[in-house]
């Protein structure tokens, strides 16, 4: 119930969920990032940052404009969190945060 | 990205496309019903409203600001990790890379081009709101707008009063918890699961003040908004009734204004949301509100619209 019609209320929670699900892929970085050793950290900071940038950027957007997103943009950034969850070696997380900016990103 | 049926912004462009329309027919309009006493009152009304939208506005530019800043150590400890990253993995891609390692230094600092984004976003949208206010600056003087076509102003003020009650609704379904919150939480978990209680603490209580201060200054976003729509509600019902309004109707806007700071100080932010939502539930119910959401901009551009 916004200057957003009904017929866009839709997309409209469903860009809430997005960014709740980036918000928490963040989370998931942020704890790989407390249990890693300096080296890594020092790698992982440039890199969350960049997401976190990305991030700031679509939800001013979503500030500004309403609905941002479709379902299978959903679905990649939920398949993103599984693969972080998993990640076994440090290489599969920083691909994985990469990957998160350029998802975020991709709404510029 | 799909196509969206309705933008809930209003453009600086837009506004300026859709004053300078009602500007001219203005002009060659007639001024009946349109006193220079009245036509202060209500640009002294107009300034209120755009004054209190550009002090919320500016809240939620500072929520945006904060929800980015993400503290990565000093100097010292980014040397310690650029070194340890070479002694660990040598000399690769990743840890001798040099953008990488500008950015890791630049993050120390509050600057980042998403803050820039930020930036410009909430000048443009600030700018939509002096806009109108310019608009109606030259009333008192030459009655530009001619009474008749003050309902155009109406318009906008509708838009924009609506633009505002959406930037609080966007920021309550999803507080804008600065990201670094979960920054401290994620190192509490680690360290509590290490058994190192002292400097879990440390973590969690840089967790607790973060939610607790973000908390607070949503709650004063909230406030500065219920201001501004008030204002705005005021005001629009009172350009629909131009010629038969008075002065102390007009100047009733920026009292209310006044009245409104008092009473909510210290309202918490739940009774903050409560004020909201009830404001939007009287804006749904009303068919003229509702009329006026259902506009494309586009078409409002093409003033006079019957409203009633």
């Amino acid at each position: 119930v916004t200057l957003i019609m009904t017929q866009s209320s839709d997309n409209e929670s469903q860009d809430l969920l997005y960014v709740e699900e980036a918000e928490s892929i963040l989370g998931l970085l942020f704890r790989r990032y407390a249990n890693s050793d300096e080296a890594d950290q020092f790698l992982l900071e440039p890199i969350i940052s960049k997401a976190a940038d990305e991030l700031l950027a679509a939800r001013l957007r979503l500030f500004r404009r309403g609905a941002l997103t479709t379902p299978d943009e959903l679905a990649k950034l939920k398949s993103l969190k599984g693969s972080i969850d998993n990640a076994a070696d440090f290489q599969s997380i920083v691909i994985a945060a990469l990957k998160l900016a350029a998802y975020l990103g991709a709404f510029a | 990205m799909p196509a969206r049926p309705y933008e809930a912004t209003i453009s600086g462009l837009d506004l300026k496309r859709l004053i300078k329309y009602a500007l001219a027919i203005g002009m060659t309009a007639t001024l009946a019903g349109c006193t220079s006493e009245k036509a202060e009152a209500l640009l002294t009304s107009v300034k209120a409203f755009a004054a209190s939208s550009s002090a919320a506005i500016d809240s939620y530019e500072s929520l945006f600001q904060d929800y980015r800043n993400i503290g990565f150590g000093s100097p010292d400890q980014k040397f310690n990790g650029a070194y340890a990253a070479i002694a660990k993995y040598g000399v690769t891609d990743l840890t001798s890379d040099y953008n990488n390692a500008v950015r890791s230094i630049s993050a120390l600092k509050s600057f980042e081009s998403g803050n820039a984004e930020a930036r410009s976003s909430f000048d443009e949208i600030r700018a939509s709101y002096s806009l109108l206010a310019d608009s109606y600056a030259s009333l008192p003087q030459g009655s530009l707008l001619g009474a008749k076509y003050v309902p155009c102003g109406q318009l906008a003020v509708s838009k924009l009063t609506q633009q505002l009650v959406n930037f609080a609704n966007d920021i309550d379904k999803k507080p804008l918890y600065p990201v670094e919150a979960r920054k401290s939480y994620e190192a509490f978990v680690a360290l509590a699961s290490q058994g190192k209680k002292e400097l879990a603490k440390q973590k969690f209580d840089d967790f607790y003040s973060k939610i607790h201060d973000y908390e607070i200054k949503h709650t004063e976003a909230k406030r500065k908004t219920i201001i501004a729509v008030e204002q705005g509600r005021r005001l629009y019902t009172l350009l629909g009734s131009y010629n038969s309004v008075t002065l102390s109707n007009l100047l009733g806007v920026v009292d209310s204004g006044f009245m409104l700071a008092n009473s909510l100080r210290g309202v918490n932010l739940l009774a903050a949301s409560n004020q909201l939502a009830s404001v939007q539930r009287e804006m749904d119910g009303s068919d003229a509100w509702k009329r006026i959401k259902e506009l494309p901009l586009g078409s409002i551009s093409s003033c006079p619209i019957n409203l009633k």
